[in-house]
């Protein structure tokens, strides 16, 4: 203390003299701070505005360093989510003049909207590779490898679209493609989970995972660079499969229409393309336009405009309610909450989902959906393209779509107009089943179950066990080896239970336990057991000539997939929807395969267990017609004679069953991808047999008109006369 | 003016050069709701407070510890502005006269703030998951546009902050210090360890009736070694009796007392002063 006291009293100086050298300290950083803002300002210089995305954020500030050192002018660049960007642009008078970003659906807006004039040109490739520590321990040569057990993986499913979301998204395009279940073997070999794509290469380079997916460039960063981490490029056909978001990421410049620097614009642009753009980009870990290799990523290199599906979903469950479907018009709004992550439509749909439930009489279940609704809305950030811009290009149907607090304000009026409801009945359930779903988010890899886990809880929850026994078999079928699993299984057996078939649950039960020992489902289970001690567990009575061919559940193929989840179906009692898992397999849903003669004969079985006796006719008959000297067509033959002699049949049947034997065979056009041509054939089919007074039909011919019109980018405009005309004769026909 | 002034305007004026970027970021583009927290997950990759936070925090927490709300009158870049826009005189003299009745009510208002900033930051920071969604970049703190593109992202607290600021820093020219003395949570925070931090200003010896110039002359307006002292000194070079000092909190008591015993005939002749 005595050292502070000594220094304040250095010297002896006058009041005036410290007021004065007091004033200078205080002038000097306002002077400096003002000095600093006039040589930001460089008066009497050229000054560029620049715009990009905040991706390739260092890389261009270093170019536009570099640039305003060898033009002599000033780069005024700011890096930013680029919707808020081309809202500037578009709305607010922003008048950059240039704009860089990756190639997405932004440069069609600024097209549409008359702004860019010229461009967008591409400078850059970003491909995505697979990084390995040094050395590459687990000898990773593919994605493939990426689902091998024991190798650990780091991913960021919830980053931002192209660093993180987007490695979710080609994995699950190859796993469609390609390797079914590669994408859950690959999110369940997950060791590392992180919040940022940037995030991903230090536990490849601590050694704490064998490999990730990135996007090349964040290999060029500090700290990851000269870390000796090697690089797998990832194939071809492989890049090839995404079609959501682009796998190689083509980096784009485009001079705005009210560029005010015109001249020097372009000057900046062509340096981008040039050897300076190549010195600086290629330093950051892109490709450059001019280097050799990028030629291999050439057909990627094109504007991008993903379709959207959610407003397509609304559409067709609009239209399922307008005609009177509503099991199905509740399960598609219950899909646009629980299938694309936060979109704009959920509220919405959670409240025409209350709607319908109190036109069904299920007010309880409303009340639920409505108080989720209040609980949840309005969201407080955007959804993803949730801007005006993208709604320029972003093609659609058009949906009178309110703000969220429109529908929260009118959920919560409805609510006060039902009173005092009481929460869902969970106590009369066995065990613990009331579960809230999983949110799904922006970044969940499609293709790993939680979609339908998610979707099926809430079809639980909202008393609708049929359809979510169908969406739990996805999860335990179509999904293998899904990480919802277990669950899903629990959750099966109580969907059983509450159908009262007792002896399935059991069934469902004990295989839990035995499939998954040390779960929390499997603890259910056996609680769930020992409460049903005691009840009915008779198994129903099949009534069908002939029995259903055992099948050994196959998870290799997608075929074999869709069958395992067929015959799950039927397993469960749901011969209707087992029997469109049949059609769909025979009108190559599940990819062309080899099972089509057994999906027909399976399909007469199913038929005849869903009370259709003439259409299990026909369709033994097509399969003897279209599969001979095979051994389906010798069973399908028996089958239809066993089916005359059966004695379960009413006169009226049987008169049908008759006629069916010897009438002619309805005339199946065999209709090719598109999805929508797939669609349409697949209602043609339930209308050719005569299956229509379930709206399966009708709610094939709707999926041509709407949802398909997102599938992968294609949509032949052809289909909509043909599925409009089969639609009226679907609903005239019920 | 006291000496003392200089050294710790030396001090301010090295700190603001050294945290300048990180205040003029952290309150017109900071991504989260409340600036100068999260910065270790910030994905704003052009603002230092990623690498200053951890320092400067440590600096606050040493600051505390030893010496009360030192920081605030040593180190704040914000707490310098201030302190420069209350040199504007004349509005200085005529309203501040007639605020300081207010004062004392005021003064706790900043208790409320450090209340509702802990408030928002578990409701606005913890919760947001996804800042890189706010995130606006430039090369230059001095690019406006990326501060007017920032308010554009349709984030409430991005206007609240930069209203707040701008308020702040238009009342400061006719309050002195009206931010440090009414609304800073961190200064509120700070003040707390006035009463029990290492070194405290006392008045020596205790129990001497009070001249008057404080809090009338203090920037703070304050009382030496109060919850609301900023630890700047002055008033201990400034005190015309030269009865104020720093002095080590946990001093041995029987020491003070004896500081005490031999100041009693002192105070007889100070009283009896004209």
């Amino acid at each position: 203390m005595a050292a502070f006291s000594n220094a304040l009293e250095i010297t002896t100086v006058s009041r005036r003299l410290l007021r004065w050298l007091d004033l200078v300290l205080i002038l000097v950083p306002l002077l400096t701070v003002g000095a600093m803002y006039l040589a930001y300002g460089r008066p009497g210089l050229p000054t560029l505005t620049v715009w990009s995305c905040g991706g390739n954020y260092h890389s261009l500030a270093k170019f536009c360093a570099r640039f305003e050192k060898l033009h002599h002018c000033r780069v005024r660049y700011t890096a930013a989510p680029i919707q808020y960007l081309l809202e500037n642009v578009a709305f607010r008078g922003g008048k950059p003049d240039l704009m860089v970003g990756r190639a997405g659906p932004g440069w069609e807006a600024l097209k549409k909207l008359g702004k860019l004039a010229e461009g967008p040109d591409f400078f850059a490739a970003d491909p995505f590779v697979i990084i390995t520590p040094p050395g590459n321990p687990a000898n990773i040569r593919s994605l493939v490898d990426l689902g091998r057990p024991g190798v650990r993986v780091a991913y960021a499913p919830y980053a931002m679209r192209p660093k993180g979301k987007c490695a979710g998204h080609l994995m699950g395009s190859v796993t469609s493609k390609f390797f079914p279940g590669l994408n859950e073997r690959w999110e369940n070999n997950a060791t590392v989970r992180g919040q940022c794509g940037r995030q991903l290469p230090l536990p490849i380079i601590e050694g704490r995972a064998d490999a990730a997916i990135v996007a090349r460039s964040m290999t060029a960063y500090p700290g990851v660079k000269g870390s000796g981490i090697e690089i797998v490029p990832i194939e071809q056909k492989h890049l090839d499969a995404m079609r959501v978001c682009r796998a190689v990421m083509g980096q784009c410049v485009g001079i705005l229409s009210d560029a005010r620097q015109p001249s020097l614009a372009r000057e900046f642009r062509d340096d981008m393309l040039d050897e300076l753009g190549r010195e600086v980009f290629e330093d950051y870990g892109y490709l450059h336009i001019t280097n050799p290799e990028v030629k291999r990523y050439s057909p990627f290199l094109e504007v991008f405009t993903p379709r959207r599906m959610p407003p397509w979903q609304v559409r067709l469950a609009d239209l399922l309610a307008k005609h009177g479907m509503r099991e199905e018009a509740i399960r598609r709004y219950l899909k646009v909450i629980h299938t694309f992550g936060p979109n704009e439509f959920e509220a919405y749909a959670h409240y025409r989902v209350g709607e319908l439930l109190v036109a069904a009489g299920n007010t309880s279940a409303a009340a639920d959906q409505w108080r989720q609704l209040v609980r949840d809305f309005p969201r407080l950030r955007r959804h993803e393209y949730g801007s005006p811009v993208f709604e320029i290009v972003l093609a659609g149907p058009k949906i009178a779509l309110q703000p969220e607090q429109y529908y929260v304000d009118q959920a919560e009026q409805a609510l006060r107009e039902l009173g005092d409801m009481p929460e869902q009945p969970c106590e009369r359930l066995l065990a613990e089943a009331c579960t809230e779903p999983p949110a799904v988010l922006d970044g969940d890899p499609p293709k790993n179950g939680k979609r339908e886990f998610a979707l099926a809880e809430d079809l639980f929850l909202t008393g609708d066990y049929e359809f979510a026994t169908r969406d739990y078999l996805k999860v335990l079928t179509l999904n293998y080896p899904s990480s919802y699993r277990a669950d899903a299984s629990f959750k099966l057996g109580m969907c059983d239970h509450l159908r009262l078939h007792n002896d399935l649950a059991v069934a469902q039960w004990r295989w839990t336990i035995e499939q998954f020992p040390n779960t929390q489902a499997a603890k259910r289970a056996s609680a769930a057991l020992e409460q049903l001690e005691g009840a009915n567990k008779e198994s129903a009575d099949l009534s069908c000539p002939v029995k259903m061919p055992p099948w050994t559940p196959a998870y290799e193929t997608w075929p074999e997939r869709g069958m395992t989840y067929g015959m799950a179906l039927y397993e469960h009692r749901l011969p209707l929807f087992a029997l469109k898992e049949m059609f769909k397999l025979i009108h190559d849903e599940y990819k062309p395969n080899k099972l089509k003669a057994q999906a027909r004969y399976r399909a007469g079985i199913c038929a005849w267990e869903a009370g259709h006796p003439r259409a299990a006719i026909l369709e033994w008959r097509l399969c003897q017609r279209d599969y001979v000297n095979t051994p389906w067509a010798e069973k399908s033959a028996k089958a239809i004679e066993r089916a005359r002699g059966w004695p379960g049949l009413s006169p009226e049947d049987r008169e049908e069953v008759q006629a069916a034997v010897t009438g002619p065979l309805p005339k199946i056009t065999k209709r090719n991808k598109p999805s929508c041509w797939q669609r349409l054939g697949l209602g043609e089919e339930f209308l050719q047999v005569g299956i229509l007074d379930d709206g399966e039909a009708a709610l094939e011919f709707l999926k041509a008109l709407t949802v398909t019109h997102a599938s992968k980018g294609k949509y032949d405009e052809a289909v909509v006369p043909i599925a409009k005309k089969k639609l009226s004769e679907a609903l005239c026909s019920e | 003016m006291q000496r003392i002034t200089i050294w710790r305007r030396l001090s301010q004026v090295g700190f603001f050069f050294l945290t300048g970027q990180w205040l003029a970021i952290g309150w017109l583009r900071c991504p989260y709701g409340v600036p100068f927290v999260s910065c270790q997950s910030c994905p704003l990759t052009d603002c230092p407070g990623r690498y200053l936070q951890l320092p400067v925090l440590g600096l606050a927490a040493l600051s505390g510890l030893g010496f009360g709300r030192a920081f605030c009158g040593w180190v704040c870049p914000l707490g310098f502005l201030m302190e420069v826009l209350g040199k504007v005189p004349k509005l200085r003299a005529t309203v501040s006269k007639r605020f300081t009745k207010l004062d004392r009510w005021l003064k706790p208002l900043k208790y409320v703030v450090l209340a509702i900033t802990i408030y928002l930051i578990f409701t606005l920071n913890v919760t947001t998951v996804r800042p890189y969604d706010y995130v606006v970049r430039s090369p230059s703190v001095f690019n406006l546009q990326a501060v007017s593109i920032a308010q554009s992202l349709g984030v409430k607290a991005f206007g609240v902050r930069m209203w707040i600021l701008i308020g702040v820093l238009a009342v400061g020219l006719v309050i002195t210090r009206v931010w440090c003395r009414y609304l800073c949570p961190l200064g509120a925070l700070l003040g707390l360890f006035n009463k029990f931090s290492l070194f405290k200003i006392v008045r020596d010896p205790e129990g001497l009736p009070r001249c008057g110039k404080y809090p009338r002359d203090c920037m703070q307006h304050t009382m030496p070694g109060t919850t609301d002292c900023v630890m700047c000194g002055e008033c201990i070079q400034a005190c015309p009796r030269k009865i104020l000092g720093l002095r080590f909190r946990y001093a041995r008591s029987h020491s003070s007392s004896e500081e005490g015993r031999n100041a009693r005939p002192a105070r007889a002749d100070i009283t009896h002063q004209p």
